[in-house]
C-alpha cells in the first residue's frame, strides 16, 4: 500500500515514462502509462486508489477545489488514451499530444493534492 | 447527416443552426441508447461551431487539423491556457468513440455537457447580425 506522497511520485514517474514511450513509438504502452499516471495522481489526492467507477465523482468533486475549475474537459485526454490502450486507434502524433496534455493535468491534480 | 436537419442551400440560414441541429440529434440518439450515433453528432456539432468561428476570422477551417489550429489560436488570444483546445478535445474524444465505441453510456451522459458548453462558447463569438444569410 503506497502512501499519498508515494502515489504522487508514482504519477510523475509514469507520465515521464509515458512521454518517453510515445517518443519511442510505443503507443499502447504510452497510453497505459498516462492512464496509470492519472490514477496515481488521483490516489495522491484521495490517499487511496480511486476505482474506475468512482472516477467521475472524483472529478466532479475537484470542481469545488481551489484550482479545480474547468478540469472536466481535461480528462478527455487520459480518457482517450484509456480507449487507445485497448484498441490502438490513435496515430503517434495524437498519442504524444494527449500524453503531453495528460502531463499538464497530472501537474494540476498534484497541486490540488498538495504536491506541487 | 443522419438524424440532423438538412440545410437548404437556397435559403439564408443561421450559422448556428447546423451545430444546434447536431446537438438535438445527439440527444435523440442518446435517448435511443445509440451512444455511437450520439457521439458522432456531438463531434459534428462541435466541429461545425468551431469551423464557423474560424471562417469568420478568415482562418482555414476545411480540415480537422485546421480547425484545431484555430482553437489553439483562440487560446493564444485569450492567454489563459489551452482550455478551448481541451474542450474541443472532448469533442474529438466523441469522434473517436463514434468509431471505436469505448465509452459507457454513463460516461457519454457525463461528458456531453462539455460539448454543449463548447458549442455555446463558440456560437457566442458570432454576432447575431453576422450569423444570418452567410
Amino acid at each position: 500500500m503506497l502512501t499519498a506522497p508515494e502515489h504522487a511520485a508514482e504519477a510523475r514517474r509514469s507520465i515521464t515514462r509515458g512521454a518517453q514511450d510515445a517518443a519511442d513509438g510505443l503507443l499502447l504502452q504510452a497510453s497505459n502509462q498516462a492512464w496509470h499516471a492519472i490514477n496515481a495522481a488521483a490516489a495522491s489526492r484521495r490517499r487511496r486508489p480511486v476505482q474506475y467507477a468512482e472516477k467521475r465523482r472524483f472529478i466532479d468533486e475537484l470542481a469545488d477545489e481551489p484550482g479545480g475549475s474547468n478540469l472536466k474537459q481535461w480528462f478527455s485526454y487520459p480518457w482517450q488514451l484509456h480507449g487507445n490502450a485497448d484498441q490502438g486507434f490513435l496515430p503517434a502524433g495524437d498519442v504524444a499530444e494527449s500524453v503531453r496534455m495528460t502531463g499538464l493535468l497530472v501537474d494540476r491534480l498534484l497541486v490540488i493534492a498538495g504536491y506541487p | 447527416m443522419d438524424g440532423a436537419k438538412a440545410v437548404n442551400k437556397d435559403q439564408p440560414y443561421n450559422l448556428s443552426e447546423p451545430a444546434r441541429n447536431h446537438l438535438l440529434a445527439s440527444l435523440r440518439a442518446l435517448a435511443s441508447d445509440d451512444c455511437a450515433k450520439c457521439s458522432r453528432h456531438l463531434w459534428l456539432a462541435a466541429r461545425e461551431a468551431a469551423a464557423v468561428v474560424a471562417r469568420q476570422r478568415g482562418w482555414p477551417a476545411g480540415a480537422d487539423a485546421e480547425i484545431k489550429d484555430a482553437m489553439r489560436r483562440i487560446d493564444a488570444e485569450n492567454g489563459k491556457g489551452p482550455d478551448v483546445v481541451a474542450e474541443f478535445h472532448t469533442a474529438e474524444l466523441f469522434r473517436d468513440n463514434a468509431n471505436h465505441n469505448f465509452l459507457e453510456k454513463d460516461e457519454v451522459i457525463w461528458l456531453q455537457p462539455v460539448v454543449h458548453s463548447f458549442v455555446s462558447r463558440m456560437l457566442a463569438f458570432c454576432p447575431p447580425e453576422e450569423s444570418v444569410g452567410c
